[in-house]
């Protein structure tokens, strides 16, 4: 319920980009300590984090989506909130609900779990859709709306949601619409054999998760937040984001393309992507590396793609080697 | 208005404008109203028919009974009581106006004066070709395909006309038969539903938004100035649209020879002949005491009463009669040489055969005047004589000698001669029948010859007259004139011919002039004056030993004189080849002239004719010679890449702009054949380009460094750009890549670059595409409120 407010001190981008590698080479150094062998993703959450979005983790059970979420939200020094999605889950446990309170005479509002900085929700493709869609309102608008009461969400607010994967038992499947909220949809995948042994190592002792420190508070965040704000796009690379995402929509491939807002997050994250590097400006490099993890899991294949097995990330790539980089001065 | 009444619309206006292609060959141009009356029935008759529901089938129908109405009206509309029922009167004056088309079409050349009777079959043809449009481009609903009608109404005046019917009525036909195209186009879009606006920013303002149309017109516009300009460009075609050249019907078939369709000589000359005003047409001087006919060409098939002739066909570069024209091998014996200079009078003659004496052996002229050796005719596929003022002729003439024609055998007739002057004649049973009766008791087929021309010439029976017997209908030309015994120089001519051809001696006609009048100069000096009424036609035979030699059947003709070798009877003066007609002396006595034609008053006054070259105002031969052309601009071709190519690097690297290292990167690696992909970042780009070739370490450096300064130029904000020089290490990179491709490669990148290649073929098609849409914006703002309209 507080009020989400602006970073204090508005930092140059060229000043504040210390800060922000050294905040982010901690955060990062932190997570990696539990998951091991996998930096990209790693990396990938932060860009999220820093592009004010929510991450999808998908994959099997048990290659430590939950993990990574964890330990996310462990290395930053912001309430965390944890929800376990079920079948049985509903909407209230979710947002909250508003209880009558005997002595005061009043319905209190009793916030749900979303109340948090970081939001951890478990398997989130196990609950009803109706459960699902609670989430909606909160990841988009930052903000929730109980018995026609809104209240806003702290800042930074991120959902990390995992989920299993769509053909699993048991699941309902997450709508497009919610799909689109999420920046970026992630998968863990297999260790290489070397870090799963010594994942064995450091997981046979104390366990390690307990162990992190935070590294990093919601102040910290937000300045980090607002610094990869200020990053440089160029006319050309914003032009590209726009080719790539009119090319999604055009795919013989696609039954449904890419969002205007999968433009505004992927462009976002790339500036984040830009931050994590050290640069103050962004390259169509940066768009390339995320527009796969932006952009794959909003796109829907046609039912022939689906028949020859072509994965929208198989697409995505596709657009990206195929789609010219616009030039300013075509050649003289 | 419904887009099948468009359609309609359109049709007709495709057929008025290809009508424009039959102006060149009518006289005048009264008679495109009555033409374009016939069009305006059929095209209005569609619209309200169509208007009206009639049904598809009846639609032609209707517009056939309006057009023959219209038709009937104009032309015989007195002749019909109450000015619509048909009456007996109205069949005969029907059957006097095709006499007098008729008459029209065989007597004149282009172009044909246009009589009443000519009128109403050019408003049938073209009201035909309308309703043949009409039916395969609305009814059928095949737009494509009425080209083919249309085609006809060119069809016509390329056949008739010597030039061809050159650029404009081409383009103009085209330009209608695309309208037709557009307009059935936009119907089958129609058909999909209505086009959807394009809202995006990207869209031009102003111009036409249906980019199908925009796309149709490029096709059309690209065809057609492909059409034109294609031909232009292309050495060695003659044919051509545009520009000169376009005299010949065609080019050569086979060995480089040209050709000449030869549109019927016969008609020019009944032209001049009907016309009873002398027109003066040459003048000559010459060293003959006694000057023979001039001839222009010969005719040399047969068919239906009327000799014409075949095409003509001479090397350009070969058979040129400024070079020489060989002699004839068949001519033995004594020859005459004389030399002749002629003048043209100012555009009088327009023919494209140059009036020559027997046996010429040179012809000072322009370069395009070929020497046809099988038909002895000197012609030109390019020139019209209306080019050409003055020219001079060395000739060296055979003078037959009757003692040698008369042990002259057909036994060895050459097989050329024989292929076609000696094919047997199709005739009526009255010629062969009166050609055994002329020529009984002869004995050597010179004798047979003299008795058939004595049979015309010294035979009271047969006039000259220029109203010749006219066949009755069904009836054979040649056997009503044998008959009737009333004709001129054409119909003795041709039936000389025949009969020589049917008594088996190798024949042909000859037309051109007869020798003229002679006139004498204030000053005293003579020359002769040929005028239309000159114009003539003689048969000429074939003889072993002495070749073609001319007889003269037409009796009492001015000028016509009957060759001294076939007459019987001694001839004062032996060795000339002529004896004057009893006719000829009359009018051939010098007399003084008042005023001197120009033309030969600077032939006298020895400003031209008599100089070698120069004689014509001809502009083709002054050119440079293409031998020396062909090599400069090989040359100049060879050297605009690799000029280019540094001029481009010169101008890139002065203006000092911080994308400059990477755009001459990119044109060097284009240059050894590396492929950049479109969708690599500079940094991508850099990276597959070292993985790709082995560059060395410095290169691979610079290489870093280049695309990293050409990421900050394009993408970090405008205070961090930084100036700096980078032409060493593009310089760097470049000699590294050279270094690694194979020498074809490095040749091809210094003498032709393709960077270079490419960038002049986009900065071209950038060009062009930028006039079309201009082009398509003119006209989307002219269509645009007549669509509107019709949309309504």
């Amino acid at each position: 319920m507080v009020r989400r407010t602006r970073a204090e001190s508005a930092a140059s981008p060229g000043a504040g980009l210390g800060e922000l590698l050294e905040a982010a080479g901690l955060i990062r150094q932190n997570v990696e300590r539990v998951i091991e062998g996998k930096p990209e993703v790693v990396r990938l959450a932060l860009v999220v984090l820093l592009a004010e979005g929510h991450l999808l983790i998908e994959d099997v059970p048990g290659v430590g989506k939950t993990m990574l979420a964890k330990a996310l939200a462990r290395s930053l020094d912001c309430s965390v909130k944890r929800i376990q999605f079920t079948p049985d889950l509903l909407p209230s446990d979710v947002t909250g609900v508003s209880v009558y309170d005997l002595q005061t005479r009043e319905f209190e509002f009793k916030p749900g779990a979303v109340f948090a900085n970081l939001v951890v929700g478990d398997e989130i493709n196990r609950a009803s859709p109706k459960t699902q869609s609670a989430l909606l309102e909160a990841m988009e608008e930052r903000q929730v709306t109980v018995d026609g009461t809104t209240y806003e969400l702290e800042a930074p607010f991120m959902v990390v949601a995992t989920q299993n994967p769509i053909e699993m038992e048991g699941t309902y499947p997450l709508p497009e619409a919610q799909r689109d909220r999420f920046t970026a949809r992630v998968s863990m995948g297999y260790p290489s054999p070397d870090a799963e042994l010594d994942m064995l190592d450091t997981h046979g002792g104390p366990a390690a998760l307990d162990e992190l420190e935070p590294v990093a508070d919601a102040l910290t965040v937000r300045k980090l937040i607002e610094i990869v704000r200020g990053i440089h796009v160029s006319d050309e690379v914003k032009r590209y984001v726009v080719d790539l995402v009119t090319a999604t929509r055009q795919a013989p491939e696609l039954r449904l393309g890419a969002s205007p807002r999968a433009s505004l997050q992927l462009l976002r994250a790339s500036r984040a992507a830009a931050g994590l590097d050290g640069r103050d400006y962004v390259l169509p490099d940066d768009v390339q590396g995320l527009a796969g993890a932006v952009l794959a899991h909003r796109l829907l294949p046609t039912a022939e793609a689906q028949v020859a097995r072509r994965s929208t990330e198989s697409v995505v790539e596709e657009l990206i080697a195929r789609v010219p980089l616009p030039t300013v001065a075509p050649g003289r | 208005m419904s887009i099948k009444e468009q359609l309609t619309l359109a049709a007709g206006v495709a057929v008025a404008l290809a009508m424009s292609a039959l102006s060149p060959i009518y006289a005048g141009s009264h008679w495109m109203l009555s033409s374009l009356g016939a069009i305006l029935v059929v095209v209005v008759s569609g619209v309200l028919t169509r208007r009206l529901g009639v049904p598809r089938s009846l639609q032609p129908l209707i517009a056939l009974v309006l057009l023959v109405a219209y038709l009937l009206v104009v032309f015989v509309g007195d002749t019909m009581s109450a000015g619509v029922i048909p009456t007996s009167g109205t069949g005969d004056a029907l059957r006097s106006l095709w006499d007098q088309a008729q008459n029209n079409i065989q007597h004149y050349g282009p172009p044909v004066p246009v009589s009443h009777g000519l009128e109403l079959l050019t408003a049938a043809g073209v009201g035909a070709v309308a309703l043949a449009v009409d039916l395969v481009a609305v009814v059928l609903d095949r737009a494509a395909v009425s080209g083919l009608p249309l085609l006809v109404l060119l069809a016509v005046p390329s056949a008739v006309l010597p030039g061809g019917i050159g650029g404009l009525p081409f383009v103009l036909g085209a330009i209608g038969w695309l309208g037709l195209l557009l307009v059935e186009g936009s119907e089958r879009v129609g058909r999909w539903g209505t086009p959807m606006r394009s809202a995006l920013p990207g869209a031009r303002p102003g111009g036409d938004d249906s980019s199908l149309g925009r796309v149709g017109r490029r096709i059309g516009v690209a065809a057609v100035g492909a059409a034109v300009i294609v031909p232009w460009l292309t050495p060695g075609l003659d044919h051509r649209l545009v520009g000169g050249g376009g005299g010949g019907s065609g080019s050569g078939g086979s060995g480089g020879s040209q050709r000449v369709l030869t549109y019927n000589p016969i008609t020019k000359l009944q032209g001049f002949l009907d016309n009873k005003v002398r027109v003066p047409l040459f003048d000559y001087v010459t060293s003959d005491p006694q000057p023979d006919y001039i001839r222009m060409t010969t005719l040399d098939s047969y068919a239906d009463g009327t000799w014409s002739a075949t095409e003509l066909r001479a090397d350009p570069k070969k058979a040129q009669v400024r070079n020489g024209i060989p002699p004839s091998s068949d001519q033995l014996g004594a020859h005459d040489d004389f030399t002749m200079r002629v003048a043209l009078r100012d555009k009088a003659l327009d023919i494209h055969w140059l009036p020559v004496p027997y046996g010429p052996t040179k012809v000072n002229v322009d370069p395009s005047w070929v020497w046809e050796k099988r038909s002895q005719t000197v012609f030109s596929p390019g020139q019209s004589t209306k080019d050409v003022t003055t020219y001079k002729v060395q000739a060296s003439r055979a003078l037959p000698d009757r003692s040698t024609l008369q042990v002259a055998s057909l036994d060895n007739v050459p097989a050329d001669v024989r292929a076609v002057y000696d094919r047997p004649l199709t005739v009526d049973h009255f010629v062969q029948t009166l050609t055994d009766q002329v020529v009984k008791g002869k004995t050597t087929e010179y004798d047979e010859a003299v008795a058939i021309q004595d049979y015309f010439a010294r035979n009271p029976a047969f006039k000259y007259d220029l109203q010749a017997t006219q066949a009755l209908p069904g009836q054979d030309k040649l056997v009503a004139f044998l008959q009737g015994k009333h004709g001129f120089c054409e119909q003795y001519a041709t039936a000389m011919a025949v009969m020589l051809r049917v008594a088996g001696i190798p024949s042909r006609v000859a037309v051109g002039f007869t020798p003229g009048v002679k006139q004498t100069a204030s000053d005293g000096s003579t020359f002769y004056e040929v005028t239309s009424q000159e114009a003539h036609a003689w048969p000429e035979a074939w003889f072993a030993g002495t070749g073609w030699v001319r007889f003269e059947p037409t009796p009492d003709a001015s000028q016509a004189s009957i060759p001294g070798y076939t007459s019987a009877l001694p001839v004062p003066g032996q060795g000339n080849p002529t004896v004057p007609g009893p006719s000829a002396t009359a009018t051939a006595g010098p007399k003084p002239t008042a005023s001197l034609p120009p033309g030969i008053a600077r032939i006298l006054n020895g400003d031209a004719g008599g100089t070698a070259a120069g004689t014509t105002q001809s502009s083709g031969s002054s050119g440079p010679s293409p031998w020396l052309v062909a090599p400069v601009v090989a040359a100049v071709l060879l050297v605009l890449p690799f000029g280019l190519t540094v001029l481009r690097r010169r101008f890139r690297w002065a203006d000092a702009d911080p994308l400059t290292p990477w755009e001459q990167l990119v044109d060097d690696g284009t240059d050894v054949g590396w492929t950049w992909q479109g969708a690599d970042s500079p940094r991508a780009a850099a990276a597959r380009l070292s993985s790709g070739v082995p560059l060395g370490e410095p290169a691979t450096q610079a290489l870093s460094r280049i695309a990293a300064a050409t990421e900050r130029a394009r993408y970090a904000p405008p205070e961090r750009q930084a100036r700096e020089d980078l032409s060493l290490d593009v310089a760097l990179v470049r000699s590294a890549l050279q270094a690694r491709a194979p020498r074809s490669v490095r040749l091809r990148a210094v003498l032709f670059p393709p960077s270079t290649l490419r960038w002049a073929g986009t900065s071209l098609g950038s060009r062009l595409s930028r006039i079309m849409d201009a082009v398509d914006d003119s006209i989307a703002a002219i269509t645009r409120p007549i669509r509107r309209r019709a949309v309504r």
